[in-house]
């Protein structure tokens, strides 16, 4: 009897540890492959610093969204990247651009007080920040708790655009620049679609189409952040495209009349008081011609 | 005998009788006393005178053919076939050869025996069907008058003659004269007897003629002047003595048997019996009649005295004799789904190893037929509920199952109740006849009918209290008991002698009652139990047996544990497929189940589309956990009853000292096929519907494995508890706790920390819960080894090891010291502390040993001054540099990593067509929020600390266990790998092994039947170690009183 | 007597830990949030955090420079926030190229102002550079936003 039990156990055991035998530790050196020897430090030819320095000029989408806003045009959700196309964004690429966009997006939708149908959008952004290995500084609890009323749009603007912030800074930081201005670039993209495809008449009209005018200047600060990473070939095509922009948008003149500024104390601030002027030349014809590429651009992004 | 019978019995005997000379005067005699002993005066004159005629017509033919004697029987033997061949279809075969003999007889009453009467009988003979040998030995038995002459295996001599014939049987009579002979037709089971000498013997209470040939029946008692009676059964057993039974001495020495409650079952029982006698035990409820047969069957041990078989003790002995001993209990020990035969071969096969299936058949058919069942052998055995055969007949299988074993001792239980008259009669019939073939047979038996009672030998009656008193034979129970009823109430003029045997007589007397002063009987008897039996212990001395009784015989070989199995085995699986229900609905349970669930939980994230996916479904983690729950209910569910419904039947079998192991396995062999088809049913169904693509085989080894667990437990609680709903109501409490704790349903991190919440390990409580190790194996595999992410995860492993020491680790520790420098600047007293100094110390030196630290070449060099006293600026400075380091070596090998990856997933989509691909498997393979779940997403923190060191909480799917002891095996949740033996174990066959482990674990328990007895132990603690306390008492009074005689 | 003296010491020692703690954890975002709230009415644009070490003997201040653009029509405004647990006091200045168009730091008086005000006519890209006086060790936010 005990002999019979004996085997049994002995039986057993062997078929346990056939189990246990199947460990499987061989992937894990595949991996390891990865780690480098050696620091490599990215000879990018610009230093995080001079990124951190520039990267600041482009524009926020709050001030881009507060114009249009302020210029009576009607929200138009059609125009916004549909929140479902985040499926398609699979590498960094794709998505830091997306994220930018996405970005923009919400901005917008939160300054014309669609708190509500934000959610989606702040999920997106959410993913793609934390695909990105990003995401602890979007602080998406709060976003989405304050998207439940319309009163907080305030908040939700500081706090989204502090996240932007925060996260571009941390890339630069972690030296992933390269990220940082896709994203930034993004952003911008998104803005100027909105602007270049909304419909509105004048006086308004002329202002946003100053505005857009004016992003020229960026325009030239983003191809040279962009100029250093062309070893990249989506970004090398990327670049090529913006080339593309610029030449619509060396149609526009912008002509300037500097005075000299002065400082005032009011109040127990500074306030200056600056004579300086520029006026930006542009006109349909150029409008269309830059929104064109634009919408190349943005919806070759989007996908 | 009917009209027409006695008819042409009269036509046959004028044939003979008229036969070459004619009639005689003895012939006549004989006819007319024959006729005497059938009939009243009026119908014997009747017949006489047909007689007569029939002879008269004869005669008036004869006398024209005189010379042709050969002519006359002829014609005569045509008449002769005609009459035979119309007997031939009344009567019974029984009664044909009564006739024979009668023919025989006839002529014997004047030795004439000429060819033609002898043709006559020939004729009637062979038409009668009748063997040559039997016709020989019949003639031989009637005609023969020499006692060498009937030396033939069908003939019994009784006689004082010491020396025993050749072939014929004896029976030694001391005293008597002269020869009994004995004649057995084994074909109709008859017995005839004949006296050789003229002295006086009484049969049956009439003398015998020696002239005359009676029919021995059943029951008969042969009285000679000196000397013991000779009985039926006597005779019966010396013609059918089996060879190969045992002859078996039984007796029950001074048993007295005290109950685990304290209280006395049995005092000073006594019995001595011995093979081919039949023994009653009776007596009213409570008065220690099962005990008794518990104690002799060997199922309890007395508490003093001795219970012999042939001279061994059989308590001592009990495995040896368990083979010679068959217990029949008052309830069914049938198989319900299997038909008669079913049931009475597979017990055959237990008990024969080497029989072939012919053989086993034909053992079969012939216990069929001795029971009087082979026409109900293919009807299924039914239950109570649904009868398809009568209790009768379900109380003779039940005899019959014991049968097989030829076992030389029946203990019986109660066989008749329940049953109607006739089938008590049958029953009771039957173990007559086994007794008559040597077996002994001890019955409890409670009011029996008249007929029944006198069927025993012997009697023993036991009273309130366990008290014996009466032993000895029926018919003088009533006697003994008047006598005394009279003797003390002094009942004058009744007669002890009269009156039917009835035991009802017996016990009324026995529990008469005191009458009060209106004549109503009151609540006090007579005699009390202890005054009977004093009396008895007075008056009855019980005959002891002497004479030598065989060696037992070795036990039984048993089959091989291999084939038990497969008998056990094939019983099981035929009792369940014949019960169609009971298939269909375990069948049918699980993939209702799977398509239920699954269904209800497939749903479409997105409104406005139709296209389900997977991706998107966050139901997902939730169905693996209801997987487990699923299938331990499955698991248990079947198992939980079947060791209870055969709990009777275990008990029989103990006699046969069967293998409990291989019972065990074949239950076990049984329940897992079909949880083995079950999860198969639930997976398909399941897993299809909610589109988890692949791994069947995976999630349906885990949902087997985990069924199987839950067979064994399920067993392990069906053997050790005592009803049904017990078993049922002990169900929740078995599956609940492993619902909450399998880390499902509530994170381990939020549940209480005294039971092991939010530590670095799973709680221990946890460990110990089969549907954790399940969940958690599926979990992992289902997210680690699925097809879009088998290829990225160990890359994707290695980046969040990289993520979380530069986004969390290296800072926190930062931290530790950058508040060190604040409050050295800030002059605290204790800038750092000692609990953080080690802290800092402990991580660093892992920081030192892990697996990154060959790629870098950074080193703490102070790390022997973490400790209070020696930790100061300069040293807090260079370790803020130190981890500085750390910090870039992990900032950029995470770069590397995620770009690396990246540059993967670009290749993987570079096309339109690759990218839909991917796109496809990502939907289709990866779950969104699966994801979430092993990322630990819904964590508070992403890493804690815990003592002295920091626990990383976020990403436990990417984390290999941090434990490195060698038996160690415990590490988080999800962890992707178990540290064992210095190696890293993939988790879910980890895992699944485990859940083996478990199982094998609990069929040990189940094989020493631990949880009975923990749980007699619980249940009698109290009373245990009451009784210890009582038993003690007594023992001590018992000491005293031996030594003070008091 | 003697409890309610506990009690309260008690509770003033927690309160002291708080805001120790809270000071403590002062340079970087949370710097920001407080001085968020400076901004009353102006939309937030954008945050410029700056940490700088003690300058060495000798050398000159670190100067840390961001570019903006700045657009025509818009009022700006730039606060600036020190974290007081470090001696630097910070100076922001805004430029047009090279030219300073504004700073918060008068020389004359020595006094340092919370924010600049600019209402901007001519769009174009500036830059903020931010500094700490005498090139002390500290901690600081600037914030740019914009005047409904």
């Amino acid at each position: 009897m005990a002999k019979k039990n004996v085997i049994l156990l002995l039986l057993i055991s062997g078929v346990v540890s056939l189990f246990v035998m199947s460990c499987a530790p061989e992937k894990r050196e595949e991996a390891t492959d990865l780690l480098t020897d050696t620091m490599i430090t990215e000879d990018v030819g610009i230093t995080d610093e001079a990124v951190g320095e520039m990267i600041s000029s482009v524009p926020n989408p709050v001030e881009m969204s507060a114009l249009l806003q302020k210029s009576d045009v009607v929200y138009s959700q059609d125009l916004l990247n549909p929140d479902s196309n985040i499926d398609n964004y699979n590498t960094n690429f794709e998505r830091s651009l997306n994220l930018g966009v996405y970005g923009t997006d919400l901005v917008y939708m939160n300054i014309y007080d669609r708190t509500v149908s934000t959610l989606a959008y702040l999920r997106n952004v959410k993913d793609l920040a934390d695909d990105l290995r990003i995401g602890q500084f979007f602080d998406y609890e709060t976003l989405n708790r304050l998207s439940e009323s319309s009163r907080n749009v305030d908040s939700v603007l500081y706090i989204t655009n502090r996240g932007f912030d925060n996260m571009t800074r941390y890339l630069i930081d972690q030296n992933r620049s390269s990220i940082a201005i896709l994203v930034a670039y993004g952003t911008w993209i998104e803005s100027l679609y909105i602007s270049t495809n909304v419909q509105t008449k004048p006086p308004n009209k002329d202002l946003i189409y100053q505005r857009i005018g004016e992003q020229k200047i960026v325009l030239d600060n983003l191809l040279l952040l962009l100029s250093n990473f062309r070893n990249d070939p989506n970004i090398d095509e990327l670049f090529m495209d913006l080339m593309d922009l610029k030449k619509e948008f060396d149609n526009v003149s912008i002509t300037y009349v500097y005075k000299e500024p002065k400082m005032k104390e009011v109040d127990g601030s500074i306030v200056v008081v600056d004579k300086s002027r520029s006026e930006v030349n542009i006109n349909q014809e150029i409008v269309d011609g830059i929104a064109r590429q634009v919408n190349y651009i943005r919806n070759k992004i989007i996908k | 005998m009917s009209e027409e019978i006695l008819k042409a019995l009269m036509q046959l005997f004028a044939i003979i009788a008229k036969q070459d000379v004619g009639l005689s005067t003895n012939e006549r005699e004989y006819v007319e006393s024959f006729l005497r002993q059938q009939l009243n005066e009026s119908s014997v004159k009747e017949y006489l005178a047909l007689f007569d005629d029939y002879i008269g017509e004869k005669k008036a033919s004869d006398n024209d053919d005189k010379q042709k004697p050969k002519l006359t029987s002829v014609k005569d033997s045509v008449k002769t076939l005609g009459i035979a061949k119309k007997i031939n279809k009344t009567l019974t075969q029984k009664q044909k050869i009564v006739v024979l003999v009668r023919l025989f007889e006839l002529v014997n009453s004047d030795k004439k025996f000429t060819p033609q009467r002898m043709a006559i009988i020939d004729t009637a003979s062979e038409v009668f069907n009748i063997s040559k040998e039997e016709y020989n030995a019949i003639k031989t038995f009637v005609v023969e008058e020499e006692l060498d002459k009937w030396d033939m295996p069908e003939i019994l001599y009784v006689n004082s003659d010491k020396t025993t014939p050749q072939k014929a049987k004896h029976i030694y009579s001391p005293q008597l004269e002269g020869t009994i002979l004995v004649l057995r037709i084994q074909s109709v089971d008859l017995y005839f007897l004949r006296y050789t000498s003229t002295r006086e013997l009484l049969l049956n209470g009439l003398p015998i003629n020696n002239q005359k040939i009676y029919l021995f029946a059943r029951g008969s008692v042969i009285k000679q002047p000196k000397g013991k009676p000779i009985f039926y059964t006597d005779i019966a057993s010396t013609f059918l003595a089996d060879d190969t039974s045992i002859k078996v001495h039984f007796k029950v020495d001074k048993v007295h048997y005290r109950f685990a409650n304290g209280h006395i079952g049995l005092r000073e029982v006594n019995i001595d019996e011995q093979s081919g006698k039949m023994l009653a035990i009776m007596g009213a409820s409570g008065s220690g009649k099962t005990t008794l047969l518990n104690v002799m069957s060997g199922m309890a041990k007395p508490t003093s005295g001795k219970v012999y078989i042939n001279g061994n003790d059989y308590h001592e002995k009990s495995d040896d004799i368990k083979g010679i001993i068959g217990y029949i209990p008052q309830d069914d020990l049938l198989i319900e789904d299997l038909t008669v035969y079913e049931n009475l071969y597979y017990s055959t096969k237990l008990v024969y190893k080497d029989l072939s299936d012919e053989e086993i058949s034909e053992k079969v058919n012939k216990v069929l037929f001795s029971l009087g069942l082979p026409h109900i052998k293919d009807l299924k055995v039914g239950d109570s509920l649904n009868k398809e055969i009568s209790g009768g007949q379900r109380k003779r299988l039940n005899i019959g199952l014991e049968l097989i074993r030829e076992p030389a001792v029946l203990f019986v239980d109660e066989p008749t109740s329940g049953l109607s008259s006739r089938d008590s009669e049958n029953v009771m019939e039957l173990l007559r006849e086994l007794t008559v073939r040597g077996k002994l047979i001890f019955v409890v038996i409670h009011q029996p009918s008249s007929e029944i009672f006198k069927m025993f030998d012997n009697v023993t009656i036991m009273d309130d209290g366990g008290y014996q008193i009466y032993y000895g034979n029926p018919v003088e129970a009533v006697i003994y008991f008047k006598e005394l009823d009279n003797q003390i109430n002094s009942h004058v003029g009744e007669c002890p002698a009269c009156g039917n045997v009835n035991p009802e007589t017996i016990f009324s007397i026995i529990e008469s009652r005191i009458v009060d002063e209106y004549g109503q009987p009151t609540n006090n008897r007579k005699v009390n139990p202890v005054e009977w039996f004093e009396n008895f212990k007075d008056k009855i001395s019980i005959e002891k047996i002497t004479g030598y009784f065989d060696k037992l015989p070795e036990s039984f070989k048993k089959p091989s544990w291999l084939n038990q199995y497969k008998i056990f085995f094939t019983r099981d699986f035929l009792s369940k497929i014949s019960n169609k229900q009971y298939l269909l609905l375990n069948l049918l349970e699980a993939p209702l189940l799977g398509f239920l669930l699954a269904f209800v939980i497939r749903y479409i994230e997105d409104p406005t589309s139709n296209e389900y996916i997977f991706r998107n479904n966050d139901n997902v983690m939730p169905y693996i956990f209801m997987c487990t729950i699923v299938a331990l209910f499955l698991g248990l569910i079947v198992s939980a009853e079947e060791i209870f419904k055969d709990r009777k039947i275990l008990k029989k079998e103990s006699f046969l000292n069967l293998s409990r192991s291989s019972y065990l396995c074949s239950k076990i062999g049984i329940l897992f096929i079909l949880s083995a088809i079950q999860a198969f049913l639930f997976i398909i169904v399941g897993n299809s519907i909610l589109g988890i693509k692949g791994m069947y085989f995976e999630y349906w080894i885990m949902f087997f494995s985990l069924a199987a667990f839950a067979n064994v437990l399920g067993l392990n609680i069906s053997s050790a508890f005592n009803s049904a709903i017990t078993i049922y109501i002990l169900i929740p409490f078995l599956i609940i706790p492993q619902m909450v704790l399998t880390g499902a349903m509530f994170s381990f991190d939020k549940i209480n920390r005294a039971i092991g919440g939010g530590g670095e390990k799973v709680p221990v409580i946890a460990e110990f819960m089969p549907s954790r190790w399940a969940f958690e194996g599926l979990v992992v595999n289902q997210y680690t080894n699925n097809n879009y992410y088998r290829d990225l995860y160990p890359q994707r492993k290695l980046e969040s090891g990289l993520y979380y020491k530069n986004v969390y680790y290296l800072p926190e520790l930062k931290r530790y010291v950058e508040d060190y420098q604040y409050r050295l600047a800030a002059d605290y007293d204790e800038p750092i502390s000692k609990d953080n100094l080690e802290l800092l110390k402990n991580e660093i030196e892992k920081e030192h040993e892990s697996m990154f630290s060959q790629y870098h070449n950074h080193r703490f060099e102070y790390i022997d001054k973490l400790k209070p006293g020696e930790f100061d600026s300069n040293i807090a400075n260079q370790l803020i540099i130190y981890l500085n380091q750390l910090n870039e070596f992990y900032r950029s090998q995470f770069n590397s990593v995620n770009e690396a990856i990246d540059g993967i997933i670009q290749k993987r989509t570079h096309t339109p067509e690759k990218e839909k691909e991917y796109r496809q498997l990502k939907n289709n393979y990866h779950n969104q929020y699966l994801s979430s779940f092993v990322q630990n997403a819904m964590a508070p923190l992403p890493l804690v600390r815990i003592d002295n060191k920091l626990v990383q909480k976020t990403d436990p799917i990417y984390l290999d266990p941090q434990d490195q002891s060698l038996v160690n095996f415990r590490t988080h949740f999800l962890a992707p790998n178990k540290n064992f033996l210095g190696m890293l174990h993939n988790t879910f066959y980890f895992n699944l092994a485990m859940l083996w482990i478990f199982t094998i674990v609990l069929y040990f328990v189940l094989y020493y039947k631990l949880f009975s007895k923990a749980l007699y132990f619980t249940e009698n603690i109290m009373s245990i170690s009451k009784n210890k306390i009582k038993i003690n008492r007594y023992k001590l009074r018992d000491f005293l009183i031996k030594k003070t005689g008091i | 007597m003697i409890k309610k003296f506990f009690y309260t010491l008690f509770f003033a020692s927690l309160f002291g830990l708080f805001f120790s703690y809270e000071l403590k954890a002062q340079c970087g975002s949370e710097l920001t949030d407080i001085c968020h709230a400076e901004l009353g009415d102006a939309r937030f644009i954008r945050d410029f955090p700056v940490q700088h070490s003690e300058a060495q003997s000798g050398s000159s201040p670190r100067v840390t420079r961001y570019n903006v653009v700045l657009n025509a029509g818009t009022t700006y405004r730039i606060f600036s926030c020190n974290d007081q647990t470090k001696p630097g006091k910070v100076i922001v200045s805004l430029y047009r190229g090279d030219q300073l168009i504004a700073t918060t730091y008068d020389v004359d008086s020595g006094r340092h102002f919370p924010y600049i005000e600019y209402p901007v006519s001519a769009s174009g890209q500036y830059s903020l550079t931010f500094m700490f006086k005498d090139g002390q060790e500290g901690c600081a936010v600037g914030i740019l936003s914009s005047v409904r």
